[in-house]
């Protein structure tokens, strides 16, 4: 798995958000834990008032933002983002919440079928990034989701890219 | 490793880490997962979220620490790493229901709300079926003849009661009788000194009764949470503590009474299969 690495400048979300164990109803792989919950009620605002967000660069690309807090490591609680971007904020509606992720550098991986549920966080973390010459620059990671995923129940014909902000390692 | 395996390994772990500083990320050092994928499949496997896991089982541990040492509360509260007696009591009464020098003076606790420690046989029933999702239903008034007894020592002592209760349908009827066959189990306060009482029986009309040794019961109109249980008798406590340690908490429902009851339909209840499956009935009610 190596990934490619690339400058983005800021890139502004507009969506939904979750916090604490995204698993604690279902473990599995189904569109039935939080993280698919989440993605449910977002879709369905998008369905109904897609109209209120202007200026959204890509319908059909969606982003979801695993934000590291301080009870993270502790108690395993995330806050989860799903949402679409846009290319500038204007008034946005008391559905929707923002997110500014700032200019970085990411090493962006690209997962396919079985990747998708393996466990990549620690492949990456643990065995690429002590290897690479980078480091994490930012307590966040993002998936995009785009027409190259199929859903959970085509799994392997599914592809998504995986965003890790990083900085080059300072001796 | 499997991924049953190795969250058998993290929750002896954490079995290991109730009374020290710990966190998640320290459970999934443990076996080699990253933080995210450890969440997940721990919930997976195990049906608790890592930290509510951790948290029961130091309430729970302190639980018994309250009944039977005469500790102090406070030290009792910080051995488990609470950081002070409000947070422990909160936490202790949202479990529990009761305060916890409520609890020491009453002297007791009933044992189906605590968490006990999840042992690998816990952990590999919970993944051999599919108990995350028991279907809800209403039960009608309903008659149950049969023999019952007060059991300590659960399927030895139910066997002999539905060897009895055989002989009394064929004695009095000619025949094992027809019908569903249900086993019901009532918990008194004091059962776990004082037993079970226990009703091996099958569904009649009427209450009437046709041998002297035999006694009609009323099933009450409840709401029922039907689980299946697969394999042999003597491991249903895995599916009981299933339903009330993992299941019930976070089901948003309440125990609604202190029986439950095994369903076999119309099949003779096999006790000693290891591929035998019939429903356990929990009462339940909106809290």
């Amino acid at each position: 798995m190596e990934p490619t690495i690339v400058e983005r400048d800021q890139i502004i979300l507009v969506g939904m958000s979750f916090f604490g164990d995204p698993f604690a109803t279902s473990g599995g792989w189904t569109e039935e834990n939080e993280i698919g919950r989440l993605w449910g009620r977002f879709m369905a605002y998008l369905e109904t008032h897609g109209d209120r967000i202007r200026h959204m660069v890509d319908r059909e690309c969606g982003y979801e933002v695993h934000i590291e807090h301080p009870e993270t490591s502790a108690k395993g609680h995330y806050e989860v983002f799903a949402g679409v971007e846009v290319s500038r904020l204007e008034q946005l509606p008391p559905h929707l919440l923002v997110k500014f992720l700032p200019p970085s550098q990411y090493a962006v991986f690209t997962l396919a079928g079985e990747e998708i549920t393996s466990d990549w966080a620690r492949m990456i973390y643990q065995d690429w990034m002590p290897e690479s010459g980078y480091e994490q620059a930012h307590g966040y990671a993002f998936q995009v989701y785009d027409q190259r995923f199929k859903g959970m129940e085509q799994l392997e014909a599914s592809v998504l890219d995986l965003y890790i902000p990083v900085k080059p390692l300072q001796d | 490793m499997s991924n049953v395996e190795a969250m058998i390994e993290a929750v002896d772990f954490i079995e290991d880490h109730l009374k020290a500083d710990v966190t998640v990320a320290d459970m999934a050092d443990a076996v080699s997962y990253s933080l995210y994928h450890f969440c997940r499949m721990f919930n997976r496997v195990v049906h608790h979220t890592p930290y509510d896991y951790l948290m029961r089982r130091r309430l729970s541990e302190s639980a018994w620490d309250l009944l039977e040492t005469d500790r102090r509360i406070i030290e009792i509260a910080l051995d488990y790493r609470f950081t002070n007696p409000e947070t422990y009591s909160r936490a202790f009464k949202r479990m529990f229901g009761v305060q916890p020098f409520r609890c020491r003076k009453r002297g007791q606790l009933d044992r189906r709300a605590m968490l006990s420690r999840l042992t690998a046989a816990h952990i590999e029933h919970i993944n051999r079926g599919d108990y995350l999702r028991p279907v809800m239903e209403e039960g009608n008034v309903l008659w149950v003849v049969g023999i019952m007894a007060v059991v300590q020592d659960g399927a030895g002592a139910i066997s002999r009661l539905w060897k009895l209760l055989a002989r009394e349908l064929e004695r009095a009827e000619g025949r094992v009788g027809t019908g569903s066959y249900f086993g019901i189990a009532w918990y008194p306060e004091d059962w776990e000194e004082q037993g079970v009482l226990y009703l091996a029986g099958v569904e009649r009309a009427c209450p009437e009764v046709s041998a002297d040794a035999l006694v009609a019961k009323a099933l009450p109109r409840a709401t029922y949470a039907r689980f299946v249980h697969k394999g042999l008798y003597q491991d249903l406590g895995l599916t009981q503590d299933y339903v009330y340690q993992t299941w019930l908490p976070r089901s948003g429902w309440l125990s609604g009474g202190r029986y439950e009851i095994e369903y076999y339909g119309d099949r003779w209840p096999d006790l000693s299969s290891p591929e035998a499956e019939w429903a356990l009935l929990v009462p339940i009610e909106e809290c």
